[in-house]
């Protein structure tokens, strides 16, 4: 524990001491009084001046409660702090257990030669206590700070490198968080591969160990699984696209084998040049017996053995039920027929279309995808929403419609989106849109938003700001696409793929709404429960990718297979050296922090106890002055 | 009737007056027993009649001889004079008049008591010495002269109670009844004289008149206190151990007095403006000694 003044300064308030010393002692202006005799009063005088100004001062119970408020209130004002922590030079390790620390570097491993980095700054360091920060898929302070150089070898010699993305920057800063409660008194060092780009703060004293050396990897970096209904055989037919993407400095032969449980479902071999990315379609017939409903990619490699880092050069997949969606179709034109063509052309979906004000019937769109053309209505229980051309003037789930106007060719678009993965507007030429704005745009035609994103958390949703006869789109495969993802979108089964089922995140699992318990079986047959609530349950921090296994006891026995992956363009770009940039100016620099506990309030509280006393004891003693004698 | 002395007041000393008389005469048959050795009956001398006196001493014989009404007088009914001795020095008027007045009216009541009991009363004024000693009075028709003249004291001057007391008794004839009314803050050989004056037979009361202030000073901080005779200035600062210095003074004081009064056989009484004039002259009457 350290005492701090976070005000020093107002320590000169306590120079109001030496006025109201000098007032007690100068202060005697005294009262001419005429009494009988002063020879009674001469022994009072005599022991009145038997006393030094000084020792008056001491009796003077007025004084010194004046004084005792006086020097509370000037502490109070300097912002007297109680640190509970030393402000001994700290020296805090940041040690990056990201995935591509796993990469094997010559003879060893990254996550190995950090750990001897990690145990030479410790054994190097002057004297003084150190912090480990392990910066995995979250930062967190594993050791310290601490002294105690075995605990920290221990501490050290037990990291590992995650399947994760890294927090490199979210840890640097919980660093400089852990110096600035010490006053500023300390050094981060930050052990990486440089992987992972981070910033550097101003004022707060880093040093860098890159650890490994550049090193060529291919990765699987997606991963999507569709089911094709077939139109010629009872069985629908499952198609795996994945992207496979060369961070090698030469081309690479590489073989793709699909698996489904043990059995081998599919292969291809190709050569990925250097540097390119590679489209992966794969599909396989599911067969009856299949133990599970996750597909694994793997990766092979006919020259060169292995790569650098084995965790992404396997990827997992759910393969979707075969269950129909339904599909409710309202639109204000019977002459619309692009979009109505499109959901019809696949057999999975069980259309039904109404007018507009139909949607408005309460249960009408339970579980169901709603396409909306020249209406917007805000249905309740849809699972998914897709809107064109909404009438402009009037707001459209958040949306700001305007007037419709030409359109200038399409400039950009957005790929992250459930809705719009796989694909491309190449080519697409829009005649006439109405312009959005107030939501986040996902097809850009220069400054106009084109396509707004209306997602809700689940609820995904897009406002298409122009009708499909406006344009050349429904001449593209990518319109079919779009909707078939809206189809998976309703499925529950699109974002869990490769969005929110990353190493490192949490993982939301869809039960029954009357499920409470839901238990997690991992790839190595480690279980976890959860609490399930509102028809979802939520598994924090997933680190191992794989095929995972959610499973419910009520209100009747279920389960749901989920897949995980690392999924990480960065973590897989072994070549990357990383690079540091200086935060701006303004961003947050280490200073001292108060992360400490004030006591000027009770400092505060005791100065006006002072006053009060002086006042009670000044009221009192007047009231008391003498007795009558005799 | 003066308001030193209203008629409530005298309604009260009157029966205290009887009461002694009474206490007096179940021992002798005068009414103040002298403190003198000689025959009880034996005649010493006539005295014309003057109001108040009581007449069954009337000399009904001379009487009937002269035509004037005489007192006869024996040897155990001497001729008393209470000579009231009143301080009037400026530490009576210090903290205004009370003190003053208070003193006025000790010395009027026991010039009441002594006029009302046929026996002459004498205001002697003393401050610095004795300033003047009025013609004794005598019988009820005098209490107005007697009273006028308390009524016009004025406090002046210091006090020499000592030399006031020994001029007096230079001037006495006879011993009689002396009654010192003052403050005895004098610190003065004061406690001689009065030893003296008991030696020299006479009935010593002292009667001593504090002001409410000097009994329970009401006073907290810093002054500057002014001796109301000298003039000398005494810085003090008021405080719980300055007023424990005065209470151990002024206890001596006391103390002086109850041993001047133990070794004169004096009475002692202490009064203050705040008590009631009868209750002081009920312990003046008993002769009690003040604690």
């Amino acid at each position: 524990m350290s005492l701090t003044l976070l005000a020093p300064r107002a320590l000169l308030a306590l120079l109001f001491v030496l006025p109201l010393v000098a007032l007690y002692i100068l202060k005697v202006r005294r009262e001419r009084l005429v009494v009988p005799s002063t020879s009674l009063w001469l022994a009072a005088r005599r022991d009145h001046t038997a006393r030094s100004p000084f020792r008056r001062l001491v009796r003077e119970t007025s004084l010194l409660l004046q004084l005792a408020a006086i020097v509370l209130t000037s502490l109070a004002l300097s912002r007297p702090a109680l640190r509970a922590t030393s402000t001994a030079p700290v020296l805090v390790l940041v040690v990056d257990t990201s995935a591509s620390m796993a990469a094997s570097d010559g003879a060893s491993t990254r996550i190995e030669l950090a750990r001897a980095a990690a145990i030479r700054a410790i054994d190097g360091r002057a004297g003084g206590e150190v912090i480990v920060i392990e910066a995995g898929a979250e930062p967190t302070r594993i050791a310290g700070p601490t002294s105690d150089s075995a605990t920290l070898r221990r501490v050290v010699d037990a990291l590992q490198a995650r399947a994760s993305r890294g927090s490199l920057g979210r840890a640097v800063d919980l660093a400089a968080e852990e110096i600035a409660a010490r006053g500023g008194a300390g050094r981060v060092r930050v052990i990486t591969d440089g992987a992972e780009p981070w910033t550097r703060r101003p004022g707060l004293p880093v040093d860098v160990d890159r650890v490994g050396h550049a090193a060529d990897n291919v990765a699987l970096t997606h991963i999507d699984v569709r089911r094709q209904a077939a139109r010629e055989a009872d069985q629908d037919v499952v198609v795996v696209d994945a992207i496979v993407q060369s961070f090698a400095s030469s081309p690479r032969d590489v073989v793709a084998e699909l698996r489904v449980g043990e059995r081998a479902a599919g292969e291809q071999a190709f050569t990925l040049a250097a540097g390119a990315g590679h489209a992966l379609t794969l599909p396989f017939t599911p067969v009856a017996g299949d133990p599970s409903r996750v597909v694994t990619l793997r990766l092979k490699y006919a020259r060169g053995g292995a790569d650098a880092l084995a965790s992404d050069d396997v990827a997992y997949a759910r393969v979707p039920s075969a269950a129909t969606v339904p599909v409710l179709h309202a639109s204000a034109s019977p002459d619309a027929t692009w979009v109505r063509r499109a959901l019809t052309s696949d057999r999975a979906l069980a259309v039904t279309s109404l007018a507009p004000a139909e949607l408005a019937r309460p249960g009408a769109a339970r579980d169901a995808l709603v396409v909306e053309e020249g209406a917007c209505i805000d249905v309740p229980g849809a699972r998914a929403i897709v809107v064109l051309a909404p009438p402009p003037g009037a707001p459209c789930l958040g949306v700001t419609v305007a007037a419709a106007a030409a359109t200038p060719p399409i400039t950009s678009w957005e790929t992250e989106h459930p809705l719009l993965r796989f694909l491309t507007f190449d080519g697409v030429h829009v005649r006439e849109s109405t312009a959005l704005s107030g939501a986040p745009a996902l097809l850009r035609a220069g400054p106009t938003s084109l396509v707004a994103d209306v997602s809700r958390p689940g609820r995904p949703g897009v406002v298409i700001g122009f009708a499909a006869e406006e344009s050349d789109w429904p001449l593209r495969a990518s319109f079919v696409l779009f909707f078939h993802n809206a189809a998976e979108a309703v499925r529950g089964e699109v974002a869990s793929e490769l969005a929110s089922a990353r190493t490192g995140e949490p993982l939301r699992v869809r039960v029954p709404p009357e499920t409470s318990e839901v238990t997690l079986v991992g790839p190595r047959g480690v279980r976890r429960t959860a609490v399930a609530a509102g028809g979802v349950a939520t598994f924090g921090d997933v680190r191992e990718p794989g095929a995972y296994r959610a499973e419910w006891a009520a209100p009747r026995a279920g389960h749901a297979d989920l897949a995980v992956n690392l999924a990480s363009a960065a973590e897989s770009n072994l070549r990357a050296v990383g690079e540091t940039t200086e935060a701006p100016a303004s961003g947050s620099a280490v200073t001292a922090t108060p992360r400490a506990r004030e006591a000027w309030p009770y400092l505060a509280l005791l100065a006006l106890a002072a006053l009060a006393a002086d006042a009670l004891w000044l009221t009192r003693t007047r009231r008391r002055v003498s007795r009558r004698i005799a | 009737m003066s308001a030193l002395l209203d008629a409530d007041v005298i309604r009260e000393l009157e029966v205290l007056r009887k009461r002694a008389r009474a206490r007096v005469r179940s021992v002798s048959a005068g009414e103040r027993t002298s403190r003198r050795r000689g025959a009880s009956a034996e005649f010493r001398e006539h005295r014309p009649y003057a109001s108040g006196d009581d007449p069954r001493r009337i000399d009904w014989a001379a009487y009937a001889r002269t035509g004037e009404p005489v007192m006869k007088l024996f040897a155990a009914d001497e001729d008393v004079i209470v000579r009231l001795v009143v301080d009037t020095s400026a530490s009576v008027g210090a903290l205004g008049s009370a003190k003053l007045r208070a003193a006025q009216r000790v010395a009027a009541a026991i010039g009441y008591l002594a006029l009302a009991s046929a026996e002459r009363a004498q205001i002697v004024v003393a401050n610095e010495g004795l300033e003047r000693a009025h013609e004794p009075a005598r019988g009820r028709s005098s209490l107005p002269k007697l009273l006028t003249a308390l009524d016009a004291l004025e406090p002046r001057g210091g006090t020499d109670l000592a030399r006031a007391v020994e001029d007096t008794l230079g001037r006495a004839r006879s011993p009689g009844i002396l009654a010192i009314v003052s403050d005895f803050l004098d610190g003065g050989p004061w406690d001689h004289a009065v030893t003296r004056a008991a030696a020299a037979g006479h009935e010593i009361v002292l009667v001593q008149v504090l002001a409410d202030e000097e009994l329970e000073p009401p006073w907290d901080g810093d002054f500057e206190l002014e001796d109301a005779e000298t003039g000398e200035i005494v810085e003090i600062t008021v405080s719980p151990e300055a007023l424990q210095a005065y209470e151990t003074e002024l206890r001596a004081n006391f103390a002086r007095l109850r041993d001047v009064a133990s070794r004169a056989r004096a009475a002692y009484v202490r009064t203050s403006p705040s008590e009631p004039i009868c209750a002081a002259m009920r312990r003046v009457v008993a002769r009690e000694v003040q604690a």
